[in-house]
């Protein structure tokens, strides 16, 4: 590593057990987003965008997909001679085969390849939230206020603070007390699940908390409440921005929908902020005669022929003539046959909706999940 | 692997306007592609993986672009792309021919342990397989094998390019340039196949010929005493040799019918990536039979035309036949038709720009209108 002496590990064994058949063989980061991103490529581009050079990731569930995706690390420049992108699922030791057992024990088994790089500080982070951040800013006010451990937060609707750890701090930002998912919280700034360690403290705590059989492992539930306890300094870092964990169908479609409007509330087009990913190789998209697009998202390789409302398209998916996409998704490869009509859906990955096929309904609370799975196709 | 080393050939052609900037294979092509990048795909995917590209003016467009050229699937220990530079280089034009850049740098040819040559251009846009050409050269036992396009519309189209005149037995017996006299002519692609030591040889007699030599000269001359096959090539051809065969080719590729013989999941044509984000619509957009690369923000009118990366199209802006570039900005309340505008120009005044005469009009790169 060079100048700033802070190494990042990303947790990204994530099943996203709520996205279902999206996630059914891949992990939850390595889910598409936004037109051509996998979600990973967030926490990815953010640390190439904060300088960092090194960065661990964690997988475990379904890794295959993620392991190739990310390896080396130049999708998104973290490739120089001292940098890189390793990626770190369990592995067999003199014990056995190792399994992650919770957040903290994924850093803990983990504790030689950070040592390698002698790092003063370790940034933690999620595989699984869309967010653009510049840790270096983090760090800065980790150092200012000489804290054992900075925490992330955001914001939220009071009404909405009991599903997070939520950080009750004093006027310095220094916090005092944790709570994790209360009934009657007493702020709403939740934890983002970034956190920023010194890492011989983080070290030392891992070590000890490996051996206690009753803990989880966890940094929420075990790590930060215990060095809380132990009147170490923590102070929280409010960020101010879009951040989204997306869980859930309706959720990664709220996303999706996020990146439309004149003023989007999550804006890619930043030249100063660019999220990297990988670079498939397609013509440009290209739309036909009698299209017709209304605030819509389109990337490269799209082939528009009918009429695309409020709506994001992937790459190389089509929508032929005469067919109306409104307030959808339609994921990569995606077909959209002639004269369909694709309303409040998600179309995941390589579906072929057939010609006047009629998929999803404007009036429906809930997003419509369409997959080859759901459809029985294999 | 092909036993080939592959020659990206600077050329003489260059397009009005346009190749003030850049040499012309960095010209921008079909909003994300450079010119070059489709003959360097045509080489990666036919297993070559020792390719020249040949240098001669304000290379730093090229050089960005082209990198180490790990974007073409090249591994970059086992083979590379090499850029070469001309390097005597000479203040009267007339010198700085492709034979005076082939000789300074003739060691780094002839030491490749391939047995073939393949030249070809950066500005012919296809897709073959150079495999192929090379098996149909060794089957034959020509000297030399140069592939080529019958085509019927050489009145209007490939002007000023190479011509072959064979015999029933696809033995070249004349070459000559396209004046634009006859509907059928036989295009040469001015790619050229040939042992690197007929190669070596060429390029010493070009020399002691005439300082003033290109390769092709040192062919046409030789047409009588060296055995030269034409190779038939039937598939799609595009040529970008003026501003009007830029515009046009562009037009022509922009048909999603089109495009697809050129760009194939089984035959990539790799470029290197911008990382925009894709393109978003505003409300009132309307865009109708357009080719459109990623980064943009489109809120007026496209008709007809091929967008570049990162283009602002702000409402009430009406853009119709024309070829934009990379992060140019057309402002509210103008109407452009039939242009090719450069990169980063800025369009902010209301001003209506139309080409009144069948040449599309162009505007230059940084200008601000």
């Amino acid at each position: 590593m060079r100048n700033e002496s802070m190494l990042a590990m990303i947790l990204a064994g994530g099943r996203g057990t709520r996205l279902e058949s999206l996630t059914r063989s891949i992990a939850k980061p390595a889910v598409y987003y936004g037109g051509k991103y996998r979600i990973i490529d967030f926490p990815l581009s953010n640390c190439a965008n904060s300088g960092i050079d090194v960065v661990g990731v964690l997988t475990q569930y379904e890794s295959i997909l993620l392991n190739s995706y990310c390896a080396g690390g130049q999708k998104w420049g973290i490739d120089g001679k001292d940098s890189g992108v390793f990626i770190l699922p369990p592995r067999e030791t003199t014990a056995g085969f190792g399994v992650y057992r919770g957040t903290a024990d994924a850093i803990t088994q983990n504790i030689d390849f950070i040592d390698q790089y002698e790092p003063e500080y370790v940034l933690i982070l999620s595989g699984d939230h869309i967010y653009k951040m510049d840790y270096s800013k983090m760090l800065a006010a980790h150092r200012k206020n000489e804290a054992d451990v900075t925490i992330a937060v955001l914001e939220v609707p009071m009404k909405e603070a009991s599903r997070f750890g939520i950080m009750n701090t004093d006027e310095n930002n220094k916090i005092y007390e944790f709570q994790e998912k209360p009934a009657e919280p007493k702020s709403n700034l939740a934890s983002m699940g970034v956190y920023i360690f010194n890492w011989q403290l983080l070290k030392r705590e891992l070590l000890r908390d490996k051996d206690i059989e009753t803990s989880e492992h966890d940094f929420g539930k075990n790590i930060i409440p215990k060095l809380l306890d132990d009147g170490k300094r923590l102070f929280a870092y409010q960020f101010r921005g879009y951040w989204k964990d997306v869980g859930t169908i309706d959720s990664l479609w709220e996303a999706n929908m996020d990146l439309l409007g004149e003023e989007p509330v999550l804006n890619l087009h930043d030249p100063e902020w660019k999220i990297y990913t990988e670079d498939v190789n397609t013509s440009p998209q290209y739309v036909g005669k009698k299209a017709t697009i209304c605030n819509a998202y389109i990337n490269q390789g799209a082939m528009i022929e009918g009429e695309v409302r409020n709506s994001v398209i992937y790459t190389n998916a089509s929508v032929g003539e005469e067919a109306v996409v409104r307030d959808s998704v339609v994921m990569p490869d995606a077909v959209i046959g002639r004269g369909a009509k694709v309303t409040r859906a998600i179309i995941a990955p390589g579906v072929v909706i057939g010609d006047n096929e009629v998929i999803g309904d404007a009036d429906s609370e809930t997003i419509l999940l369409v997959s080859n799975e759901t459809r029985g196709v294999k | 692997m092909c036993n080939a080393v592959g020659i990206v050939n600077l050329r003489r052609d260059s397009i009005e306007g346009i190749g003030e900037y850049r040499p012309l294979g960095a010209t921008s092509f079909m909003g994300r592609y450079r010119l070059v990048d489709f003959v360097l795909s045509n080489f990666s995917n036919s297993n070559i993986n020792e390719i020249n590209v040949f240098i001669k003016d304000k290379p730093r467009s090229l050089i960005d672009h082209i990198g180490e050229g790990r974007q073409y699937n090249i591994n970059t220990k086992s083979g590379g792309i090499r850029l070469l530079g001309m390097e005597n280089r000479l203040p009267n034009e007339a010198y700085n021919t492709d034979i005076n850049a082939f000789t300074d740098n003739m060691r780094y040819i002839t030491e490749s342990k391939k047995d073939y040559v393949i030249i070809a251009p950066c500005n012919y846009i296809y897709t073959m397989n150079f495999e192929d050409l090379l098996a149909a050269h060794v089957e034959s036992g020509a000297e030399v094998t140069v592939a080529y396009k019958a085509v019927e519309d050489a009145k209007d189209n490939f002007l000023g390019c190479e011509c072959l005149s064979l015999n029933t037995k696809k033995d070249v017996i004349a070459f000559d340039y396209n004046r634009g006299n006859s509907h059928e002519r036989n295009v040469s692609l001015e790619t050229y196949v040939m042992k690197i030591d007929v190669f070596q040889k060429l390029v010493k007699e070009a020399k002691e010929t005439s300082m003033f030599y290109r390769f092709q000269d040192i062919l046409h001359d030789r047409v009588d005493h060296l055995e030269i096959k034409g190779y038939p090539f039937k598939g799609y051809v595009a040529c970008v040799n003026s501003l009007q065969s830029y515009y046009n080719s562009s037009m022509w590729l922009k048909k999603p019918e089109i495009i697809r013989n050129f760009v194939d999941k089984k035959w990539p044509i790799y470029t290197s990536t911008s990382d925009s984000a894709p393109t978003v619509y505003g409300q009132d957009a309307i865009i109708e039979d357009s080719a459109i690369a990623n980064g943009c923000i489109i809120k007026g009118t496209v008709i007809n035309s091929v967008i570049g990366r990162a283009v602002t199209i702000e409402e009430g802006a009406v853009v119709k036949d024309c070829v934009v570039m990379a992060e140019s900005y057309i402002g509210k309340g103008t109407h452009i038709e039939h242009a090719v505008i450069d990169k980063l120009v800025k369009v902010v005044h209301k001003t209506t720009i139309k080409s009144n005469s069948s040449e599309p009009l162009y505007i230059k790169k940084f200008d601000i209108v």
